[in-house]
């Protein structure tokens, strides 16, 4: 007997996305907007559901479906994140006219690959949802198809995605052949009977290496991180800003949670390769991202391999293989999001000559315009070089901390030098706000109260840092007792 | 104790950092009401300060009015607040020259002034919550804070070449904290906490001491600054506006020579022993070959500059003297403790003797317009009284008796004779070169004729021009005369930081 309750967040978002649909298009254009606030409210209906019903959900013991504390904090956390994304992007997409409740309803389709992605205790289930997930961003990405950009980069990332999703079912199959199951319990067994120290010779394990290497390509390249990163610039480039806010917002989410997945739990026997892939994959994100974003003149590209960066600090985190350094992963991931939300979120609302911000030159004299925008988006260029008391500077030191402790000073200084490089391009884009002399006409799409507070609450994140600390305190240790 | 259930250090620093981010929602038009609560806000916080001076029992060295929160539960980082004799003085310095300043701005009217006091309190209150945290990591955060409003002081309202220097002045200094935080990660590691006393008792091998002493040495030195990582403060002075200087070298550079107390002396003498040889030839080198770049200068604000370097050497001789006397008889200790009394007395000395030569030159630039010494000549004769007192501060610059500029100097050549002849005879040199290039300094520019339109059109002091330079000099000369007022203070703690130093070895 199946229990169908405890899926029933993703109910909840199917069968809104199933009404919405239909319910859109019987709406004449002047009321779209109540199909946008009845998603909005099915997003926060969800994250609340998951909230109240937390220790119901966790009793199931599924072999398939798994519904733990920890992948349900990671799903209240993505439902809210979408829920302001939507905020953003449903401001932008009025002001320029191009308002489709299909933009929405797309993403909410993402949403559920992404769910079922954090959720999957089975290989073939976690393809389904990366490829759900990877299906709707292609959409979403070719939305504005009046762009050239935009299509050029939804057909990049679609050839790229494609190839990556051949590397994981490559990777997929080897272990089925290996090990004969799917299952991430089953295949964790399996492994675990090897032995591993004796080496390499055993033709078993040089499979499931394979097998490793496979899937964590695929995965790096879903993530962002170097050298599979070629897609990310172009793509941020190429689609409207509130689309760039989505993809290098959530979707790392998910990816993280299903690295944690497989890396610390499935392929744990394992560690000793993987490790080291994961601190050269984390190596060559720092170095690429932090050195390449220097020479950038747009700011979304600026910002894509300011993304690249980021990830290889949480790479960094994963690559400890301890759990003192997956809190600090954790928290870095989630300090990267809402960090990340606030600086496209802002951006987006900023308008010059009447188009979306392009160049990191179109900000200058921002001060002189509106001073408390800039205000804002110093604190959160700030936050990303991770100078303190700002929350990025908690993260940073989390992860270095985590270094530290588990005897890897010199990568931890290495850590910490590029963060010197890197401060570099956010302290030009502070120069143009601040220093420079206004030479375009800035106006925002909107009142930026809600970005206001939303700042001024990252502001208070990074006075008390407790409050996401503890969150990764809980969910981690909770996924390590289980 | 009076006031002993008031918190008051958290209320020394919230007091400024409030007040700074509150005046940024006064609107700019109202002029007069920013001034005027500028600077009652850094009035009440020198009110605290010396509310604290009054309470301080000097007699002995363990912390005083401790204030200890949680503030990061997961690695057990607290909140953690308190001051010692060493403290206590650099807060008195902080904020008497910061209600200085405020009030040298007064009569100015500049574009969005209420940011430009608010950042000035913001920045005070970081430099308080610097000298008062006894939490490593909390110490870190105020100590990197201070770039922010310092980085944009001196990129929104400093000179042409403002963007040069303010990022210039970041990176430097942010590159030399990032290694002091993974330093002091790995000590908290190794002391299982982060608070700064627990560290002393550490026991570390020597290779572990030498890599955190370099760390803390790079963080350190470049604050205060040594030569050769000094080339970032001619350079943030230059384009600094005036009041930024006087703040960026009366307090800003303290926090060097602090931090090297704090950190340095107690956690890693037998680095500091064996580094030795090295590190005494980089001060005698900032005292000997800055004074003679600063003597070849033309700009007012860079021959400062260069002096503050030359001065901010004998400091960390001072501290560096220490750390030769490890190991050695009694007598000898006793004199160790003297060098670092005078490098502490040398700083706060240091601190107000800029504050008033900035504060001279800010004047003469709002006059003339210019800062080279070639376009100004016989000022004397045109403003007397401010000649008078900018000449006073020269003089002292020199290392004058009688004023604070020679009390610092003394003691530290004291124990310099005592080390080795060599290296008191290699430091005394700046008795004559200091006094070189400042009297040279006085002779081009207050004395002779007056040679152009500009200085002839000199308006004389106003009066919020004059109280700033007659308070710091009165406090010149009176911690010239009577330097116990400030020595007695920090007496017990220095006494003590030798003893865990020897100990220790």
């Amino acid at each position: 007997m199946i229990n169908y309750l405890y899926i029933f967040p993703e109910i909840i978002i199917t069968s809104a996305l199933c009404f919405i649909i239909v319910l859109d298009l019987f709406l004449p254009n002047k009321l779209k907007y109540i199909s946008y606030y009845l998603i909005q409210l099915s997003l926060i209906f969800c994250a609340y559901y998951i909230y109240s019903h937390i220790s119901y959900l966790t009793n199931n013991n599924s072999e398939l479906y798994d519904t733990s504390i920890f992948s349900n904090i990671f799903k209240i956390f993505i439902l809210l994140s979408l829920a302001m994304i939507f905020y953003y992007t449903s401001v932008f997409l009025k002001y320029f006219n191009i308002f489709r409740t299909e933009y929405f309803l797309i993403t909410l389709f993402g949403l559920l690959g992404m769910m079922i992605m954090i959720s999957s205790q089975n290989m073939l289930l976690l393809y389904l949802g990366i490829e759900l997930l990877s299906l709707s961003l292609y959409s979403v990405i070719a939305f504005n198809k009046n762009s050239l950009f935009s299509s050029e980069a939804a057909v990049k990332y679609y050839i790229l995605g494609a190839i990556s999703s051949g590397f994981l079912l490559f990777g997929i199959s080897l272990i089925y052949g290996l090990t004969g199951s799917l299952n991430f319990n089953e295949i964790f067994i399996h492994i675990a009977s090897f032995n591993i120290t004796n080496g390499i010779d055993n033709v078993q394990v040089i499979g499931l290496l394979f097998a490793l290497i496979f899937i964590l390509i695929s995965l790096s390249f879903k993530f962002g991180a170097a050298p599979f990163h070629m897609w990310i610039p172009d793509v941020y480039h190429g689609s409207i800003i509130t689309t760039t806010l989505l993809l290098s917002t959530i979707p790392k989410i998910a990816v993280f949670v299903i690295l944690i997945k497989l890396l610390t739990n499935v392929f744990s026997g394992l560690f000793l390769f993987w490790a080291d892939m994961v601190i050269i994959l984390s190596i060559l994100s720092i170095l690429i991202g932090n050195i390449v974003a220097i020479s950038q003149t747009n700011i979304k590209r600026m910002l894509a391999y300011s993304t690249i960066a980021n990830i290889g600090f949480i790479l960094l985190g994963l690559s400890v293989g301890s759990i003192i350094g997956y809190k600090a992963a954790m928290f870095y991931t989630l300090t990267y999001v809402v960090t990340t939300i606030a600086a496209f979120g802002l951006l987006s609302q900023l308008i010059c000559r009447n188009k979306p911000i392009e160049n990191i030159s179109d900000l200058s004299g921002l001060n002189s315009t509106s001073p408390f925008t800039a205000f804002l988006l110093m604190f959160i260029l700030l936050s990303y070089i991770g100078i303190p008391p700002f929350i990025g500077f908690h993260a940073k030191l989390f992860i270095i901390q985590s270094l530290v402790e588990t005897n890897n000073i010199p990568l931890g200084i290495f850590a910490v030098l590029m963060t010197v490089v890197g401060s570099y391009y956010y302290l030009r884009v502070i120069k143009v706000i601040y220093f420079d002399e206004a030479k375009n006409v800035l106006a925002s799409t909107s009142k930026l109260y809600i970005t206001g507070i939303y700042v001024l609450g990252l502001i208070l994140l990074g006075l008390l840092p407790d409050v996401l600390g503890q969150l990764s305190q809980y969910s981690i240790s909770n996924f390590f007792n289980t | 104790m009076l006031y002993l259930d008031i918190p008051l250090l958290s209320l020394l620093i919230w007091t400024p950092l409030i007040g700074g981010v509150l005046l940024l929602f006064i609107d700019q038009k109202n002029d007069q009401l920013i001034k005027i609560s500028g600077f009652t806000i850094s009035t009440v916080t020198l009110f605290i300060s010396i509310v604290l001076l009054i309470n301080f029992d000097t007699s002995q060295y363990l912390l005083q009015f401790n204030e200890k929160h949680i503030w990061i539960y997961n690695l057990d980082i607290n909140y953690h607040l308190a001051v010692d004799g060493f403290s206590l003085l650099f807060i008195l310095l902080t904020t008497t020259v910061t209600s200085l300043i405020i009030l040298f701005n007064f009569s100015e009217s500049r574009q969005q002034n209420n940011k430009y006091i608010a950042l000035f309190l913001i920045l005070e209150g970081l430099l308080l919550g610097v000298f008062c945290a006894f939490d490593s990591i909390l110490f870190y955060i105020f100590f990197e804070a201070m770039l922010i409003p310092l980085f944009l002081i001196i990129g929104i309202w400093g000179g042409p070449n403002r963007v040069y220097a303010t990022i210039k002045f970041f990176i430097y200094t942010l590159l030399g904290s990032v290694l002091m935080l993974v330093a002091l990660l790995y000590l908290s590691f190794k002391a299982n906490s982060f608070y700064i006393l627990d560290y002393y008792n550490l026991v570390l091998s020597l290779d572990t001491q030498i890599l955190i002493f370099l760390a803390f040495l790079i963080a350190f030195g470049i604050k205060v600054p040594m030569w050769p990582v000094h080339t970032w403060l001619p350079d943030a002075h230059v384009e600094a506006p005036s009041s930024g200087s006087v703040i960026l070298a009366a307090v800003l550079l303290k926090v060097g020579g602090y931090g090297m107390i704090r950190f340095l002396l107690p956690i890693t003498p037998d680095a500091g022993f064996y580094l030795n040889n090295f590190l005494i030839p980089l001060s005698l080198v900032a005292i000997i070959y800055i004074s003679f770049v600063a003597i070849a200068q033309q700009d007012m604000k860079k021959l400062i500059a260069y002096s503050s370097i030359a001065h901010m050497g004998f400091v960390t001789l001072g501290i560096f003297l220490v750390f030769n006397t490890i190991g050695q008889a009694q007598d000898i200790q006793n004199i160790s403790h003297i060098g670092l009394q005078g490098a502490i007395m040398q700083m706060l000395s240091h601190g107000l003797i800029s504050a008033g030569l900035f504060i001279c030159i800010g004047i003469i630039y709002s006059r003339t317009k210019s800062r080279m010494i070639d376009d100004q000549s016989g000022i004397g004769q045109v403003m007397p009284v401010f000649s008078a007192l900018m000449m006073f501060f020269l003089l002292a610059n020199s290392g004058l008796p009688g004023t604070s500029g020679f009390v610092g100097e003394f003691m530290v050549l004291i124990a310099a004779i005592k080390n080795n002849i060599m290296y008191a005879v290699l430091a005394s040199t700046t008795l004559v070169l200091a006094a070189s290039y400042s009297l040279w300094l006085g002779k081009r520019v207050l004395f002779g004729e007056v040679n152009n339109d500009n200085v002839a059109s000199m308006k004389i002091l106003r009066f919020d021009e004059f109280w700033p330079l007659l308070i710091l000099a009165i406090l010149v000369i009176l911690i010239g005369i009577k330097p116990d007022l400030l020595l007695n203070i920090s007496e017990e703690s220095s006494m003590n930081m030798i003893k865990i130093i020897t100990n220790k070895y």
